[in-house]
C-alpha cells in the first residue's frame, strides 16, 4: 500500500468523534404527519391563531407536491408519516441561571466543547442553544436588549413579537417555494429569530447550536433574521448530531432580510452524522436557505459542510434592491459514502447588484460531491456583476466531483464569469513538501488548508477554529 | 411560456405524417432497434420546458407553429457521378445527386443510407445504431423509427482523401415539411475525412422543421473534421444530432457555425472510447431578431488518456436567444483525462437572453478538467481605445465583434470554407 493509499484510508476510515447519545426524558408527539399533529405543535407552543393558519395552509399545500429528484443525490424514499415532528426536553418551563439546567445536558455540551459557561465567560458570544427542537437557555439576551436587539427562540418571538414575525416570516422563503419549505412551515418546532433595529452595529457574533438528539425525531428549524436600515450582524450556526442507524430527516429554513444598507453575514459549520464506512444512516440535510438583499445592503454566505449523509442545500440571495451585494463561500467535504448536492442561487434584479461565488468541493473515499448554482441576470439588472468560481479536489479514485452551474443573462450590460477546475492534489506539490521534510500526511493538509484558505477566511475567528476542527475530523489523517 | 395546448404534439403527430410506416430496412437487428425505439416514445409527448434538457428551448411551442403536410414516402434513388469537386445535393429532404471526383472514388463510398445498409450489413451491425440509443432522445427515438432518408459515408481504410466532401442541403417546399435523415459516417482505420456541410435556402418555401441525425463512427487512429454552416432562411427549424464515437487514437474535429435559420437545437454527443482519442469542438452562433439558437454538447471519457475541447460563442442581438448547455463526464477509470470547456457570450441589447450551462460530471481523479463561462457586453476600455484613436463608435464596435468571431473562424481547417464564412459574418454584421 502506498503511502497515498494509507492516508486515503485513515481519511475514509476515520469513525464519527462527536457520536454520542444524551438520555433525557423527552416531550414526543406521536409518529406521523397530519393536520392533528400541526394543530398539536402550535398548540404546544401556544401560537397565536395566525400562525396555526399559516401552519395548515402550509401542510395542505405541501400535500400537493412532489418531493424534488432533480439534485444529484440517491437516497432510499423517506417515509413522512414515519418521523416524528416534534420533541422537546421535558424539562421545561425555562431556567432562571445554568445551575437549573439538567446537568447531563450540560455535560453534553462540554463534549462538544461549547459549555455554556465557558461561552459566557470567555468568548463573549451569546448562545441561543436548540436542543431537540426548543430553546433552552438564551444568554446576553440583557446586554443585547440595551441595544433594542431582539434575539430569542422563534416561538418566543411569537409570544412577545408576533407583530414582526407576521410581518416577515415566509416572505422571502413563501411556503410555496419548495417541498421541503411547504413541509418546515408546516411543523417547525423551534430556531431563532434575530431583529436589528435601524443603525445598530450588533457588538457580538450571534450564534445558535443545533442538535439532534431523539430517536427518530426531525428537526425543523426555522430561522428568521431582520436587520433593519443600516444594521449590521454576524450570525453563527454550528451542528453536531449524535451517531445513530437510522437515517433522520432535516429540513430547516433561514430567511434573511436586509433593509437599505444593512448588512448580514450568515456563517455555517455543518457537522451532523454522515453515516458510517458502509454509509449506513447519517443525517439528510434538506435545506433552504435564502436572503433578500434592499438597495445598498449586503448578504453574505458562508458555509463548511464537513457532515450529513445528504446534504442538498442552496443559500440564495435576491439582490432585489440597488447596488445590494450577495456573497457565497463554501467548503464542502464528502468521505465515505456521503453525498453533497450544494451551491447557490443569485437573483439580480436591482441596478449595479454585485455577487462573488467561490465554492471548493473535496471529495474522498466513494462519496459524490457537487456544486449547483444559478446566477441570473434579469432584465432591470443594469450593470450586474458575478464572479464565481468553484474547484473541485479529488481524493482517491471512487470519488466524484460534478459541476452544474446555471447562468442566466437577460440584460446586456450585466457581466458574469463562472469558472471551475478540477484536479487532484498534484504530485509536485506534495513532493515540494517531502523535500522540506513534511511528511505527506502534512502535506496533504497543508495543501487542502490552503485550497479552503479563501472560504476560511470569511468566517469570524470563533468559528474558524471549529471549522479547521472538522475538516481535520472529516478527512483525519490526511488534515492536521 | 404560454403554449397553444390545444395542439396535440405528441408521437402521435409525426406517426400520422408518414402514415404510421416504421423505417424498415430489411435487416434484422436495425429493424428491432428501430422498434424498440418508437416504443419508447409511442405514447410520449414532445418535451416540454420543464425537461432540464430543453430547459430554455420550447421546443413545444416551435412545433405548434407547423401544420405538417405527409411525407411523400417514395424516395428517388441517386447513382454516384464523377465530377471536378466531391459533392452530395440534398433539396427538400431528399438526395439528389452524389458527385465524386476520380481519386476519391476508390477510397470512399458515398451511397443512400439503404443501399449502404444492403451494402455492408456487417459493419452496420457492429457499429451503427447504438451510440444515439445511449442519449435516449425524444428526437433520436424518433429520427431512427420513420427515417429511411440519408447517407452513408464509408472511408475505406488507410484512405485519406484529400478533397473536402462538400454537402449542401437546400430547402423551398411550398408545403410545411417535416424532414428527417440519418446518415451514417465511418472511417476506417488510418482514414480521413473532410466534411463541410452547408445548409441554405435558395428559393422562396413554406416553414420546414428538420430532425437531422449523423452517427460517425472513427476507427484507430482515423481522422474526421466536420465543419457544418447552418444558414438558412427565416423559415427553417431544426434539430440536429451529431453521434460521434471515438476508437483508440481517433482525431474529431467539429465546427459548427450558426448565423441563420430561425431556431436550431444542435446536440453533440461525443464519446471517447478509445486511449489517446481527441476530440475538438467548436461552435459560433450570431443571432438577431427572434432566432434562437441552443447547442447541447455531451463529451464523454471513457478511455485513460483522451483529451477534449470546447469552445462555443455567441453574439445575440435584438430578441434573439443563444442556449449553451455541456457537460463533461469522466468514467471512473479514465484516467489522464484532459478535458477543458468554454462558453462566451456576448449580449447586445437588453432584450436578448444568453443562458448557459457548463457542467462537469467526473469520477476519476487523475484527471485535468476545466470549464469557463462568461456573459457580457463589450469591453469598455477595447472600445475606448479604439475611439481614442478616431475610430467611430460604431465601427469600434463591429470591429470588436468581428474580432470576437474571428478568433473562432480562424481555427477552420478549410481556406475556402473560411473565407465564405468570414464574409457572411461581416454580412450579418452590417445589418
Amino acid at each position: 500500500m502506498s503511502d497515498q493509499d494509507k492516508i486515503i484510508d485513515e481519511v475514509v476510515g476515520s469513525e464519527y468523534k462527536y457520536g454520542f447519545y444524551t438520555d433525557i426524558e423527552m416531550d414526543t408527539a406521536p409518529m406521523g404527519l397530519n393536520e392533528d399533529i400541526v394543530r398539536f405543535i402550535s398548540a404546544k407552543k401556544s401560537e397565536p391563531e395566525w400562525m396555526l393558519e399559516y401552519r395548515l395552509k402550509a401542510y395542505r399545500h405541501w400535500l400537493t407536491l412532489k418531493e424534488p429528484n432533480w439534485a444529484h443525490v440517491k437516497y432510499p424514499a423517506i417515509d413522512y408519516q414515519k418521523i416524528i415532528y416534534y420533541a422537546a426536553p421535558s424539562s421545561t418551563p425555562k431556567y432562571q441561571s445554568l445551575d437549573e439546567v439538567d446537568p447531563e445536558l450540560l455535560a453534553t455540551f462540554k463534549k462538544l466543547g461549547i459549555s455554556l459557561e465557558e461561552q459566557k465567560m470567555l468568548t463573549g458570544v451569546a448562545v441561543d442553544v436548540v436542543m431537540d427542537s426548543v430553546s433552552v437557555k438564551t444568554t446576553f439576551k440583557e446586554k443585547l436588549s440595551e441595544l433594542g436587539i431582539i434575539f430569542c427562540a422563534i416561538s418566543e418571538a411569537l409570544q412577545n413579537h408576533p407583530d414582526l414575525v407576521k410581518k416577515y416570516l415566509g416572505k422571502v422563503v413563501p411556503y410555496t417555494d419548495n417541498f421541503f419549505a411547504a413541509l418546515n412551515a408546516a411543523v417547525f418546532s423551534d430556531g431563532s429569530f434575530v431583529y436589528i433595529p435601524k443603525g445598530v452595529k450588533c457588538p457580538m457574533e450571534l450564534s445558535t447550536y443545533f442538535r439532534i438528539n431523539a430517536m427518530n425525531t426531525g428537526q425543523f428549524e426555522r430561522t428568521l433574521i431582520v436587520a433593519d436600515e443600516g444594521a449590521y450582524v454576524s450570525y453563527l450556526e454550528g451542528c453536531t448530531a449524535p451517531m445513530r442507524d437510522e437515517n433522520q430527516l432535516h429540513a430547516a429554513v433561514v430567511e434573511l432580510i436586509a433593509l437599505d444598507h444593512a448588512e448580514i453575514k450568515y456563517s455555517t459549520v455543518q457537522n451532523w452524522y454522515p453515516g458510517d464506512k458502509e454509509g449506513k444512516g447519517g443525517i439528510y440535510n434538506f435545506v433552504t436557505k435564502r436572503g433578500i438583499a434592499h438597495k445598498g445592503s449586503k448578504i453574505s454566505w458562508t458555509q463548511v459542510e464537513t457532515g450529513s449523509a445528504i446534504t442538498w442545500k442552496y443559500p440564495s440571495v435576491i439582490l432585489k434592491g440597488d447596488h445590494s451585494v450577495g456573497e457565497f463561500f463554501s467548503v464542502a467535504v464528502t468521505s465515505n459514502y456521503q453525498q453533497a448536492d450544494t451551491g447557490t442561487k443569485m437573483v439580480h434584479l436591482g441596478k449595479n447588484t454585485k455577487s462573488t461565488i467561490i465554492s471548493k468541493g473535496i471529495s474522498a473515499g466513494k462519496s459524490n460531491n457537487s456544486y449547483r448554482g444559478m446566477v441570473k441576470i434579469s432584465k432591470t439588472a443594469e450593470k450586474a456583476r458575478n464572479f464565481s468560481q468553484c474547484d473541485s479536489l479529488l481524493i482517491g479514485d471512487q470519488c466524484g466531483a460534478h459541476t452544474y452551474p446555471y447562468i442566466e443573462v437577460n440584460n446586456q450590460t450585466g457581466v458574469v464569469e463562472h469558472e471551475a477546475t478540477t484536479s487532484k492534489i498534484a504530485e509536485d506539490q506534495i513532493f515540494y513538501c517531502n523535500q522540506r521534510g513534511i511528511n505527506n500526511e502534512k502535506a496533504v493538509a497543508l495543501i487542502v488548508n490552503g485550497y479552503c484558505k479563501e472560504v476560511l477566511n470569511q468566517l469570524p475567528m470563533e468559528f474558524a477554529v471549529e471549522a479547521q476542527k472538522l475538516l481535520a475530523i472529516s478527512l483525519e489523517g490526511s488534515v492536521g | 411560456m404560454e403554449l397553444a395546448e390545444t395542439k396535440d404534439i405528441s408521437t402521435r403527430m409525426f406517426y400520422d405524417l408518414y402514415d404510421g410506416v416504421l423505417a424498415h430496412a430489411d435487416f434484422d437487428p436495425i429493424d428491432e432497434r428501430i422498434k424498440k425505439s418508437y416504443d419508447l416514445i409511442k405514447d410520449e409527448a414532445v418535451p416540454s420546458i420543464k425537461n432540464e434538457d430543453w430547459k430554455y428551448t420550447p421546443i413545444r411551442k416551435y412545433l405548434s407553429l407547423f401544420d405538417f403536410q405527409p411525407h411523400i414516402s417514395e424516395i428517388p434513388t441517386c447513382e454516384p457521378k464523377f465530377a471536378l469537386e466531391n459533392k452530395v445535393t440534398i433539396e427538400n429532404g431528399h438526395i439528389t445527386s452524389i458527385e465524386l471526383t476520380k481519386d476519391a472514388a476508390g477510397k470512399i463510398e458515398i451511397l443512400p443510407l439503404i443501399e449502404g445498409i444492403g451494402k455492408y450489413p456487417e459493419l452496420v451491425e457492429k457499429y451503427f445504431y447504438k451510440t444515439p440509443l445511449r442519449s435516449n432522445d425524444y428526437f433520436v427515438h424518433l429520427n431512427q423509427s420513420f427515417c429511411l432518408n440519408g447517407l452513408f459515408i464509408y472511408v475505406h481504410d488507410h484512405c485519406i482523401i484529400n478533397e473536402p466532401i462538400y454537402i449542401q442541403q437546400d430547402c423551398y417546399n411550398e408545403n410545411e415539411t417535416f424532414h428527417e435523415t440519418h446518415n451514417l459516417v465511418l472511417i476506417g482505420r488510418d482514414a480521413s475525412m473532410h466534411l463541410i456541410k452547408k445548409e441554405l435556402c435558395t428559393g422562396e418555401g413554406g416553414k420546414v422543421f428538420h430532425n437531422l441525425l449523423t452517427d460517425a463512427v472513427i476507427l484507430d487512429n482515423g481522422k474526421f473534421s466536420f465543419n457544418r454552416l447552418q444558414n438558412e432562411c427565416k423559415d427553417t427549424y431544426q434539430i440536429t444530432h451529431f453521434y460521434a464515437n471515438l476508437l483508440p487514437h481517433a482525431q474529431l474535429n467539429v465546427n459548427n457555425i450558426t448565423i441563420g435559420g430561425a431556431f436550431a437545437r444542435n446536440n453533440f454527443w461525443v464519446e471517447l472510447n478509445g486511449v489517446e482519442s481527441h476530440a475538438k469542438l467548436r461552435g459560433l452562433s450570431l443571432l438577431n431578431e427572434h432566432q434562437h439558437a441552443d447547442n447541447w454538447v455531451k463529451v464523454l471519457h471513457n478511455a485513460p488518456y483522451c483529451e477534449s475541447d470546447q469552445l462555443f460563442k455567441s453574439i445575440v442581438d435584438d430578441e434573439a436567444t443563444s442556449v449553451f448547455s455541456g457537460r463533461i463526464y469522466v468514467a471512473k477509470h479514465a484516467q489522464k483525462t484532459n478535458a477543458y470547456q468554454s462558453n462566451k457570450n456576448i449580449v447586445l441589447k437588453e432584450t436578448a437572453n444568453s443562458y448557459s450551462k457548463p457542467q462537469l460530471e467526473i469520477y476519476a481523479d487523475d484527471v485535468k478538467c476545466s470549464h469557463g463561462s462568461t456573459s457580457g457586453q463589450l469591453n469598455e476600455d477595447e472600445l475606448f481605445y479604439l475611439r481614442a484613436r478616431g475610430i467611430k463608435e460604431q465601427e469600434a464596435r463591429k470591429l470588436l465583434l468581428y474580432a470576437f468571431a474571428e478568433n473562432l473562424v480562424e481555427q477552420l481547417d478549410n481556406e475556402h470554407f473560411k473565407d465564405e464564412v468570414k464574409a457572411l459574418i461581416s454580412q450579418k454584421f452590417e445589418k
